[in-house]
């Protein structure tokens, strides 16, 4: 199989995976390779931990809730970026089906925070990107207007107008998510209190709310600011974990399932090999999926003849999984108890308290 | 905002997904802001919603012309293409108008903003109705009472009503509509000449508030007038249903009916028009103008809006029909027939004939009029004043014979000669080449 530098990064349009979507396994054993790799790269997988943490997405993002600001936080691949394109689809077919009360909203705005080489964050690049998303006109001829006084001042073409025009834009295109994936990325912003700040006051001014997508780094980010902290809940999308046998089962079942869809004639046995699958993803169904991806490349290379030999080169090296670990694990340690769920009433405080309600 | 939903409920165990998160794009290119007062007499003008969107946008109104209206509409309209002046500073109609500059700018709007309404901001639907010329004002003029009401400058606008030249003042409080004077010395930099409305362009005062023009009390005529284009733009979004060319003549035929007796020319100087205008609108040489209709319907004492639907009504407003002026002077009843006839006998029996023309004056008729009806008299005097006129003539001419040899004679006398120059000076007056007197000196010189 040639490799199509021409398409470097795959980019599947909402037809193609449709058109994957409605193939039998016949139809898919008799595509092309490279539509082959499309079809399990456009696989999605629901399971336990996907479930759990998109309803409690849900459920914070309530308009009842006064929380306005939430971290996704959870270890590389475990599923964040997927829980997401969930929750934006959901949305889309939301707006399409005229649920919205305005004719021209925009429910949502995703952007993938920048990082250009910059020593520090650029909020006009953010802000720019804010804007791009929503189509907004005339980006570069923004002015603000400030009203001191009884007199009103411009300034064009600054940040702050760049501001007022997110603000004015939020509000009248009705946005009420603002999703801010890659947020690892601020924390070049060596000043975390004004950084907060700012998504504290773009929360609270225009009323949205913002989910913030990344690594256990942001934990400082939350944490730092008790004004914040009211109003922001840490989610942790959890990976599973070996010794829970009831995550081992999940996890059987998901690859079990990726496996039911290989597209090749020759199916690779992973089942029987799930706890060494297990140890290699580290209990992150993405990193599994980049595993399956790569051994699925292998295979067609090897024309289609399946060899464990094959697998070596499919798994993440050791030195890097060991590092990958240890960052899984120190990060999990550090946001042990500030979680969503891990409150004043959880572990041998709720048996007391189901105790006395009853 | 998202409550009863489950993100994978759904979907399978197995399902589908571009990898691609793509926003969804909105379906208007422009913010779908609400015009304020639309089927009221305060319905916001077309200039002031573009102001406001501008400001929606954070993009100064010349900004949002030349990069987002301007390509859309130069599509749509020729004439847009040459159009380079933003907001109404040369041509106040192209924005609030009725013409295809307006109508193409509502339709553009609308479009971009899916709002529907905005077609109804500007007069469109008068277009075979009302004449553009002087329609608009040049300059904004504003009533400060209003602006005081807006709960923050956010909620600033121009009324409609406010573009029309023909109203002087605010209906709903009655005072003088006023142009922005800045009487401040300060100046903000970075505004530019046509911001929001209500922000002073040269100091940035908001509200006006530099503003030292006083507004005086309105009188009881520019309030009528105000009130009446005021009701009939509360009927926008109903123009082209109410109103029709004929609609709009048969009711001016019937106010001219009530006004002149039937006659134009009472009913036009009752109204302070030319008659020739009243005659150009009912024969549809022109359209009427606004300022000019409302003359004639605050003679008549009827509103507009109903002299507009075809049928006058008596205007219930208080100061209506003060413009009428007092025709009665020169009014005259129409003779009858018989009083006719004995006249034109009179005029033949009398020693010094009248001319046709002059009698049919004073009945207040044509000459035609009598002409047609009496042909056979009107010829007896035509050839009785000829007659009469040869009469005299000879009588005139055997004076001025008389008068000549008298002079000829005296000339002789003195020893001068009988040239016409000096017959001139004998007589000491200037003589006409066609005057009797030459023609007499003439016929007696020339023998000579």
């Amino acid at each position: 199989m040639t490799l199509p530098f021409g398409e470097m990064k795959v980019i599947l349009s909402n037809e193609e995976v449709l058109a994957l979507s409605k193939l039998t396994r016949q139809q898919v054993l008799d595509l092309p390779p490279q539509e082959r790799m499309k079809y399990l790269y456009s696989i999605r997988v629901k399971h336990k931990k996907l479930e759990v943490v998109g309803k409690d997405l849900l459920r914070l993002l309530s308009p009842y809730s006064e929380l306005n600001i939430f971290f996704l936080i959870g270890a590389t691949g475990v599923g964040k970026t997927t829980l997401i394109q969930r929750l934006v689809r959901v949305l889309i077919e939301r707006t399409e089906a005229g649920n919205s009360q305005c004719v021209a909203s925009v429910p949502f705005i995703y952007i993938s925070a920048p990082a250009n080489g910059d020593k520090s964050i650029s909020w006009t690049t953010i802000y720019n990107e804010m804007l791009r998303q929503a189509d907004d006109v005339a980006l570069s001829n923004k002015v603000s207007t400030i009203v001191s006084d009884g007199v009103m001042g411009v300034k064009y073409k600054t940040l702050a107008a760049l501001r007022q025009a997110l603000d004015s834009m939020i509000k009248n295109r009705n946005v009420k998510v603002i999703v801010i994936d890659e947020a690892l990325h601020l924390l070049r912003f060596g000043n975390y209190s004004a950084l907060m700040d700012t998504l504290k006051s773009l929360a609270d001014k225009a009323g949205v709310k913002l989910i913030l997508i990344g690594s256990y780094d942001l934990f400082d980010l939350a944490c730092d600011y008790g004004q914040v902290a009211r109003r922001a809940e840490l989610l942790h999308f959890i990976r599973y974990y070996k010794e829970n046998k009831a995550d081992q089962a999940e996890f059987m079942r998901v690859i079990s399932k990726l496996q039911e869809r290989w597209p090749c004639k020759q199916v690779p046995n992973f089942s029987k090999i799930s706890d060494e699958l297990f140890e290699t993803s580290l209990g992150c169904v993405g990193i599994l999926k980049d595993l399956f991806l790569q051994a699925l490349l292998l295979q067609i290379e090897n024309q289609e003849k399946w060899q464990p030999q094959l697998l070596p080169k499919a798994a993440k090296s050791m030195k890097l999984l060991c590092k990958i670990r240890t960052e899984i694990e120190l990060g999990e340690e550090k946001v042990k108890g500030a979680t969503y769920g891990e409150s004043y009433f959880s572990g041998t405080k709720l048996l007391d308290v189901a105790n006395k309600m009853t | 905002m998202i409550d009863e939903c489950d993100l994978f409920s759904d979907v399978s165990d197995i399902y589908f997904e571009a990898d691609e998160i793509t926003s969804l794009r909105p379906p208007t290119l422009l913010y779908p802001l609400e015009p304020f007062g639309i089927g009221t007499r305060s319905a916001e003008s077309l200039e002031s919603y573009i102001l406001r969107l501008a400001s929606a946008h954070c993009v100064t109104p010349h900004a949002l012309y030349k990069f987002i209206l301007s390509p859309l509409l130069s599509i749509h309209c020729l004439a847009w293409r040459n159009h380079k002046s933003t907001i109404g500073i040369r041509r106040p109609g192209c924005w609030n108008g009725y013409g295809l500059m307006a109508n193409t700018l509502a339709m553009v709007l609308a479009e971009a903003t899916s709002v529907e309404k905005l077609r109804y901001s500007s007069l469109g639907g008068l277009e075979d109705l009302i004449s553009e010329f002087r329609l608009f004002r040049k300059e904004v003029v504003f009533c400060p009472t209003c602006l005081e009401e807006a709960p923050d400058f956010t909620k600033y606008y121009i009324r409609l009503l406010w573009s029309i030249s023909a109203v002087e003042v605010c209906p709903i409080h009655k005072i003088a509509l006023i142009p922005q004077v800045c009487g401040s010395s300060a100046r903000q930099e970075g505004l530019s000449q046509k911001t929001l409305f209500g922000i002073c362009s040269h100091c940035g005062s908001v509200g006006y508030k530099c503003n030292t023009t006083s507004s005086s009390n309105a009188n009881e005529v520019q309030i009528w007038r105000a009130t009446q284009i005021g009701e009939l733009i509360a009927q926008s979004p109903s123009f082209y249903k109410l109103f029709t060319k004929e609609s709009l003549k048969k009711g001016i035929a019937a106010t001219i009916d009530a006004l002149g007796d039937g006659y134009l020319t009472p009913a036009a100087k009752a109204a302070g028009l030319n008659k020739s205008i009243l005659w150009g609108w009912l024969n549809n040489k022109c359209r009427p103008s606004l300022h000019l209709l409302l003359n004639l319907c605050g003679a008549a004492n009827v509103s507009l809006l109903s002299v507009m639907k075809g049928e006058p009504e008596k205007s219930a407003l208080p100061g209506a029909g003060i413009l009428k002026r007092d025709v009665k002077v020169w009014r005259l009843p129409k003779p009858s027939q018989k009083a006719r006839e004995n006249a034109l006998h009179e005029t033949l029996l009398a020693e010094v004939p009248r001319s046709i023309q002059k009698l049919a004056k004073e009945l207040g008729i044509t000459e035609k009029c009598l002409r047609n009806d009496f042909p056979v008299l009107a010829q007896k005097i035509t050839e009785r004043r000829r007659q009469y006129r040869a009469e005299t003539a000879a009588v005139k001419f055997k004076q001025a014979t008389v008068e000549c040899s008298a002079a000829i004679l005296e000339l002789e006398r003195a020893g001068k000669p009988v040239t016409f120059r000096n017959f001139q000076m004998q007589l000491n007056r200037n003589i006409l080449p066609k005057s009797l007197l030459y023609k007499a000196f003439k016929a007696m010189v020339s023998p000579r």
